[in-house]
């Protein structure tokens, strides 16, 4: 099934979404990023409107050539209510995009989201540990 | 001396914890606030917890 589903994510940060794509497996120049959310397709190439009578759009997207064998569009829409963006997953690639995935997606937004709140702040990051289901992200503050 | 910042983030949960043992007053503060705000405005608590470093103790700030 192609159908799409819409789910609620914790990001905000588009470039530090994208930051967390990648670190999910997907290349950078494989994902288009949008102002005005686009037509989201099915493995077919037929334009979807699952999740809106106007057309499933997103302003971040995988193309379904990208996602997997016989897989459909992945897309994040922009929901301006929230200010969060929202996963458009179908049906049918929501085996492989699954709440587990999900969750490793939000782990990965976090540590790109802290990791700028770091640089922001001027402090100088001195790497990323994972051990024992943990991330650990060090900086030291040398603005004294 | 130097004063490090630990992130911590929880792989089941998603949780982030911001340790900033040695930090107080205005700079303690100002990461709070940032830190607060990148994690979605979510409140982050001062916590002392002085055997999380056994080096560097005082106050760590925990995001929920």
């Amino acid at each position: 099934m192609s159908e799409y589903r819409k789910s609620t994510t914790n990001c905000k940060d588009r470039e530090c979404l994208i930051e967390a794509l990648i670190e999910m497996g997907y290349k950078r120049e494989h994902i288009e990023i949008h102002e005005t959310a686009q037509q989201l397709y099915d493995y077919t190439g037929r334009a979807t409107h699952y999740t809106d009578p106007k057309g499933d759009r997103a302003n971040v997207i995988v193309r379904r050539q990208f996602v997997g064998g016989a897989a459909n569009d992945l897309g994040f829409k922009l929901n301006p209510e929230t200010g969060t963006y929202d996963a458009i997953i179908s049906a049918y690639d929501s085996g492989k995009h699954n709440a587990q995935w999900l969750k490793g997606l939000k782990v990965s937004y976090s540590e790109a989201n802290v990791i700028k709140t770091g640089k922001l702040q001027g402090l100088k990051f001195l790497g990323k540990v994972k051990e024992n289901g943990k991330t650990q992200i060090r900086w030291m503050d040398t603005r004294l | 001396m130097a004063k490090f910042v630990t992130a911590t983030i929880d792989h089941e949960t998603a949780e982030v914890e911001i340790d900033l043992a040695g930090y107080k007053g205005k700079g303690c503060h100002a990461l709070q606030d940032a830190f607060s705000k990148a994690l979605g405005g979510k409140t982050v608590v001062e916590k002392k917890k002085p055997e999380f470093n056994a080096v560097v103790t005082g106050k760590t700030c925990i995001t929920r």
